[in-house]
């Protein structure tokens, strides 16, 4: 199930609503746990119940790994812990290369050395990067006897929890257990109000603005080959946008949902575009990921304690991570590459940075971001490289007119006909989300100081309709010539 | 204000409007998919793919025109006249037989007064597998019998704004009430100039196709299936329905881009015709037209807008033929038309159409 659908909205979320509250109401704390797991898992299973038979184990596996590494500390075996913490690690990550890089692997086997070695049709079970990532943290954690005594039934909701269970943010055990407390589960009506907000909002975000972008996106990168320098940009930074409004919607709306529900998730970005350098974008960017590859990969491998070669080698190996994470392609590592070694260029000559003008910086790290999502969006090095001889073939002209078609509003086309441009829209668009990403607080920060006002209101009220009603449209037929 | 009021403030507010928006949607209802034009509630046939089901289960009609875009230009009010009947025309454009066959399959279930239809049967869609259907987003919602997925429906903002609203206005603004009318009339604009048709073809290169028998056989086996499945199925389960099926008359252009893959080709093109035409001279429900030995129809352009549509005037001539019985074919005189076309079409000095 996804946030921006019918079923989510109109149904699920308000009788996860209406029966947690109803609990908390009862004071059956423990009932409260066992409904938003019953419920998550529900969500999760909803297209494949057959994932949650993975999740299941998954849990349980995890599960028995953390209580095997805690009973050794009790009963004083501690030469055991490393080997149960290892074994868990391995078989977390196992499952995520099966899962998700097993036909990535035989692909490349097979260009290597010739073979046929067949592809497996194997389900990615939705969001096992973010699940596998948490379990390692909750172990290592463990391991560093930084965690106390959890049951089951509270360790199946951390790692189950529906509001980010399929696309984060990243939790890790301080940020969520304490907030199961009796105490803190009494109805704080400013954390509601500001979750409805932020749900509402990073709604907004993703299917009015994220889904308009993705249209032209999908068409420029299907058409390549009809796009001249201006229209190529244009499609590339409205990836741009679109990335960036998706998955930070997406992030709203998980912190938000949770927020109804009286647990705080950690915020996941913080108007990175707005970032000075790229050392920073990563400090605003799915800034969960970047806190969990610094403490669990960064700095156990030695972080900058060790030299400066060694620092950048570091940053180096965190960076080609990160791009395995994202997906299973020579893009995406190539795109993680490219990351760090901006990140390792960035770090060295940063007393040389700090006295170039914040502008330029701004706009060489954008510029850098913006190139590096072409290589994100393209699903092979040969539509990338399509993509970079259509910016750089020096073809100059008018944006490309079915590109511009997805900005054109539907609204009363029958009923008023204003004659424009067609091109109007698309800058319009444009102009309205630059202001938006570079002039406005983010989303986060209106929420956190959300004012209780009849304007906000019905800003909050026009922005939930206005996706509700676009969840779904009609397709047009184009037959021929009318 | 307080957090607790401004939460119950916003849940409220926003709870009344999609509510209205409900009651709103389902009153107007502009792809009748619950009840028929409320009479006086101006309404509009403008989307044939959301509005064909709700027209079929939902409209009051004893006969029925039904295809694909080649009977998109006729005006069943027209057809009412000329048959004495009252008529709804339900078009898929771009659709082959399948889904053609349900709706047609579908309003019989739900209509016993149905008796008459008149179906086009396109020889573009002779051989496709039985289960093709053309359009890659269909309005399922509207088709099944599942409430919760109307939502698609009732809360969708292109429907919304331009069908549920404007019908609202245009009704408040008297400037255009449409509630007594069934079809929507003007499809195929008239204001072409002459050989704009003609223009608009694209000619493909001329061969001479090489045709193997296993082509051939692989063609009438999908041929026999589909037609089986998706048009004689229905004829012979309906022996009450009094069928009048005509194959659409298409240009001289569209037989133009047969031959030029030779005349073996077309040739093949009319033996299909003709194993169609004598299947269904079986049925005593049906009566069989066919418009290609009209000649100063078909080898006339300005008649057209493409290869294979018709301007409007030659869908009430369609009607006027059907109704009086022109070029009815029947087991005495099929094998005439059919060795009259082939002769015709395959000496056709096609080249002259471009000098």
């Amino acid at each position: 199930m996804i946030f921006n659908s019918y079923i989510f909205v109109l149904l699920f979320f308000p009788i996860v609503i209406i029966g947690y509250y109803f609990f908390i109401y009862l004071k059956k704390y423990q009932m409260v746990t066992f409904y938003l797991i019953v419920t998550s898992l529900f969500f999760y299973g909803y297209k494949n119940p057959l994932s949650l038979v993975l999740l299941f184990l998954s849990i349980l596996v995890n599960y028995l790994f953390y209580k095997s590494i805690k009973t050794c500390y009790s009963k004083n075996l501690i030469r055991l812990t490393p080997i149960f913490l290892v074994i868990g690690i391995v078989s977390n990550i196992g499952m995520l290369l099966y899962f998700k890089y097993y036909n990535f692997f035989i692909d490349n086997v097979n260009m290597m050395f010739e073979t046929r070695l067949s592809f497996r049709s194997i389900l990615l079970p939705l969001g096992i990067s973010f699940i596998t990532f948490q379990q390692i943290a909750f172990l290592v954690d463990t391991y560093h006897k930084e965690v106390p005594d959890y049951n089951l039934l509270d360790y199946t909701l951390f790692i189950s929890y529906f509001p980010r269970v399929i696309s984060g943010p990243i939790i890790l055990h301080n940020d969520f257990f304490s907030q199961l407390s009796e105490n803190k589960r009494k109805m704080n009506w400013d954390f509601f109000a500001s979750g409805l907000y932020l749900f509402v909002m990073g709604l907004g975000k993703k299917v009015i603005i994220a889904d308009m972008f993705a249209k032209s996106v999908n068409w420029g990168y299907s058409n390549i080959g009809e796009l001249n320098t201006p229209s190529a940009l244009f499609i590339s930074i409205a990836y741009s946008i679109q990335i960036y409004f998706d998955f930070s919607g997406y992030s709203d709306m998980a912190i938000g949902i949770s927020r109804m529900l009286q647990i705080d998730l950690p915020v996941n970005f913080n108007s990175p575009y707005k970032a000075n350098t790229i050392l920073d974008f990563w400090d605003r960017w799915h800034i969960t990921l970047t806190r969990f590859l610094t403490k669990y990969l960064y700095i156990p491998i030695g972080g900058n304690r060790k030299g400066s070669l060694r620092t950048y080698l570091n940053i180096f190996i965190v960076f080609l991570c990160s791009g395995l994470w994202h997906g299973a392609s020579w893009t995406f590592i190539i795109w993680g590459i490219l990351h760090g070694c901006f990140m390792i260029f960035t770090k060295r000559f940063t007393s040389f940075i700090n006295k170039v003008p914040k502008i330029i910086n701004k706009l060489a790290t954008l510029l850098f971001v913006n190139f590096t999502w072409i290589l994100f969006r393209s699903e092979s090095f040969n539509i990338f490289k399509q993509m970079i001889r259509a910016i750089l073939q020096n073809q100059w002209g008018r944006l490309n007119e079915t590109m511009c078609g997805y900005f054109q509003p539907v609204l009363f086309e029958n009923l008023i006909n204003i004659e424009v441009p067609y091109w109007i829209w698309a800058i319009l668009a444009f102009v309205a989300v630059f202001i938006i990403i570079f002039r406005c607080k983010n989303v986060m920060e209106k929420a956190t100081m959300l004012k209780y006002s009849t304007v906000s209101i019905l800003w909050t009220i026009v922005v939930a309709l206005i996706s509700i009603l676009s969840f779904s449209g009609i397709s047009t037929f184009v037959y021929s010539r009318f | 204000m307080k957090a607790k009021k401004w939460c119950i403030a916003v849940l409220f507010t926003y709870l009344f409007i999609m509510i209205g928006i409900g009651v709103l949607v389902f009153v107007v209802d502009p792809y009748f998919h619950y009840h028929a034009p409320i009479r006086g509630l101006s309404h509009e046939l403008n989307n044939t793919m959301y509005q064909n089901d709700g027209v079929i289960k939902n409209f009051d009609y004893n006969a029925m025109i039904i295809g694909t875009s080649t009977t998109f230009g006729f005006n069943a009010e027209e057809a009412g006249k000329l048959f004495g009947k009252e008529f709804v025309r339900i078009t898929y454009l771009g659709e082959g037989f399948k889904r053609i066959n349900l709706a047609l399959q579908k309003a019989i279930a739900y209509n016993n007064e149905l008796s008459f239809v008149i179906r086009g049967v396109d020889p573009i869609w002779f051989v496709t597998d039985t289960n093709y259907t053309g359009y890659s987003e269909y309005p399922d919602y509207l088709y099944d019998n599942v409430l919760w997925n109307d939502v698609n429906y009732i809360f969708n903002k292109d429907i919304l704004i331009n069908d549920v609203i404007s019908v609202v206005c245009r009704t408040l603004s008297l400037k255009d009430d449409t509630s007594n009318k069934k079809n929507m009339t003007v499809i195929y604009t008239s204001d072409d100039n002459e050989g704009d048709a003609l223009q608009r073809y694209t000619r493909p290169p001329k061969e001479e196709k090489i045709i193997e028998q296993s082509e051939t056989d692989e063609f009438f086996r999908l041929l026999k299936q589909n037609m089986g499945e998706n048009v004689f199925s229905t004829i012979e389960a309906n022996p009450d329905i009094t069928f009048y099926i005509f194959i659409p008359p298409y240009s001289i252009c569209w037989w133009d881009s047969i031959n030029q893959y030779g005349v073996s080709v077309l040739e093949r093109r009319i033996s299909m015709e003709k194993y169609v035409i004598e299947e269904l001279l079986k049925y005593n429900n049906v009566r069989l037209f066919s418009f290609s030995n009209n000649y100063e129809l078909t080898c006339n352009m300005n008649n057209y807008i493409d290869e294979i549509h018709y301007k409007e005037e030659v869908n009430s001539k369609i009607l006027s033929w059907l109704q009086n019985g022109k070029y009815e074919l029947t087991k005495d005189n099929y094998l005439n038309y059919l060795s009259d076309i082939t002769e015709f079409y395959s000496n056709y000095n096609y080249d002259s159409l471009f000098e």
